[in-house]
């Protein structure tokens, strides 16, 4: 599978801030996370 | 060691330190240590293997003898003096001379006896030079020449504690079949060589680094099958830093990347070498040099531990900086759910179809450009992009099911900003490996 994602203009304030996704596979019962750090200026 | 990757590593870091030229590919200590058990299996075999002889042993370790005295049939022997002179029979034996041996007793004329007692072929080390006396046990007969005279007795033979069953001769014993000595040596032969840690030499160097190129690197992770990752490498020049030259109103800048990827134990992986050019119109250069520009090389590299060294040269200024980093490349295992590496992208968009796996930053159908440095302005989208291995099919529709959960914290007070989840049926398949 491929994640790709345009995530729009942050409705937030300029920040230090951190994405965390977490994927689940039902089936498997497996879930995994993988995250970054990223600032808006 | 617990996985076979270290047990893999194990074994090259221990070529490595002894290939006596670590630059080039070939590892002479390596080849001549399998020449050796080579020659060893052909030519001392004898029920068991020939590296598992103790003649093997001897050549593997030490090479081939600058003198071989062979008795293969064994049979009429005249004693030397410091046997005791006299003529006896022989089982099989060989009396191998090195003129030399580091470390191995008081090194110089190493004499090594070899008797096959058993006839068998199989020939065993000994420090007992009457070992190889095949009428040792018989009464009155390979009598040493003082036995011979009546002036000593052959019952004597197995009351001596110097470790030998030699007769008495006309002459003392020369001083290197001190019993002590003939026990040290015995003893040397069969210890392990010492190890000479050559990486370690070369990493005792010094580097002066003046006139620095500022660069940033980051390394990417796509596994292309279990045993394969592509590793996207991408390095980041500011333009304010690098040194333009004008030609015909144009502004000109080059810059000359060597990269070399190295295994830990310096093995080389990859080397390769790009020019990097940056053309502006030069009434655009002021405002072009607050930019960025940006270079990514795709490698395929195993799973492992690696370090890359990447060295940056502008061409017209001449500054240069050295980067180094590791590089964790990982391993993905098939029956486990896997992720690729997060990518924060500037550029995220699907290319052509005559594009497609081709060119820098391009991944499969998209061209996804990391943002290095990871800040983002308002105004701008933010691409998120990863692959997904393994996800198990269900039997009947043979389609996966599973969630992903998306959230963005602030890093100063944890608190949530976004959090949202989808079905995976949402994103797109990966081609079939």
């Amino acid at each position: 599978m491929i994640l790709k994602k345009l995530l729009p203009s942050p409705p937030w304030s300029p920040d230090s801030t951190r994405l965390k996704i977490t994927v689940t596979d039902k089936l498997r019962n497996q879930s995994l996370t993988q995250s970054a750090q990223f600032s808006i200026t | 060691m617990q996985t076979d990757e270290e047990r893999e590593q194990f074994i090259e870091q221990f070529w490595m330190r002894r290939d006596p030229t670590p630059d080039t590919q070939e590892n002479e200590y390596k080849e001549e240590h399998y020449r050796r058990i080579a020659y060893a299996n052909e030519r001392f075999a004898s029920g068991i293997p020939g590296w598992k002889t103790d003649r093997g042993m001897i050549y593997i370790t030490f090479g081939p003898a600058d003198e071989i005295e062979s008795h293969p049939s064994g049979g009429t022997y005249e004693r030397p003096y410091e046997e005791g002179g006299g003529t006896t029979s022989t089982y099989p034996f060989e009396k191998w001379r090195y003129r030399y041996l580091q470390g191995v007793g008081n090194q110089q004329d190493i004499q090594i006896e070899f008797v096959d007692k058993t006839m068998t072929g199989e020939y065993r080390m000994t420090m007992d030079p009457s070992e190889k006396d095949a009428l040792l046990m018989v009464p009155g007969a390979g009598l040493t020449m003082m036995e011979q005279m009546g002036m000593a007795s052959k019952n004597d033979r197995f009351s001596r504690t110097d470790g030998t069953r030699l007769g008495t001769g006309t002459q003392p014993l020369p001083a290197r079949m001190n019993q002590f000595d003939r026990l040290q040596q015995y003893a040397d032969l069969q210890k392990a060589p010492k190890i000479k840690f050559k990486d370690l030499e070369a990493q005792v160097n010094s580097r002066i680094m003046f006139n620095l190129l500022p660069m940033q690197a980051r390394a990417d992770f796509f596994p292309a099958t279990s045993t394969t990752v592509l590793t996207n490498i991408t390095l980041r020049f500011g333009r304010k830093d690098l040194q333009f030259k004008q030609e015909q109103g144009m502004s000109k800048a080059v810059v000359n990347i060597y990269a070399r990827i190295t295994t830990q134990t310096r093995r080389v992986a990859n080397v390769f070498e790009e020019v990097v050019t940056v053309d502006v119109p030069t009434e655009l250069l002021q405002q072009a040099s607050q930019g960025m520009s940006i270079f990514q090389k795709s490698i395929p590299l195993p799973p492992g531990m690696y370090r890359l060294n990447v060295v940056a040269k502008d061409i017209v200024g001449g500054n240069m900086n050295n980067y180094e980093m590791a590089l964790n490349v990982p391993r993905m295992e098939d029956d486990k759910l896997f992720a690729s590496s997060l990518i924060l992208a500037d550029v995220l968009e699907d290319v052509p179809t005559r594009s497609i796996g081709t060119g820098q930053f391009v991944i499969g159908t998209s061209k996804v450009r990391p943002r290095m440095g990871d800040s983002f302005k308002r105004a701008e989208k933010m691409g998120i992009y990863m692959k997904l291995y393994n996800f198990e099919p269900e039997e009947k529709s043979n389609k996966a099911s599973g969630t992903i959960a998306y959230e963005i914290v602030r890093t100063a007070d944890n608190s949530k900003v976004i959090e949202f989840s989808e079905e995976i049926t949402a994103l797109e398949a990966l081609p079939p490996r």
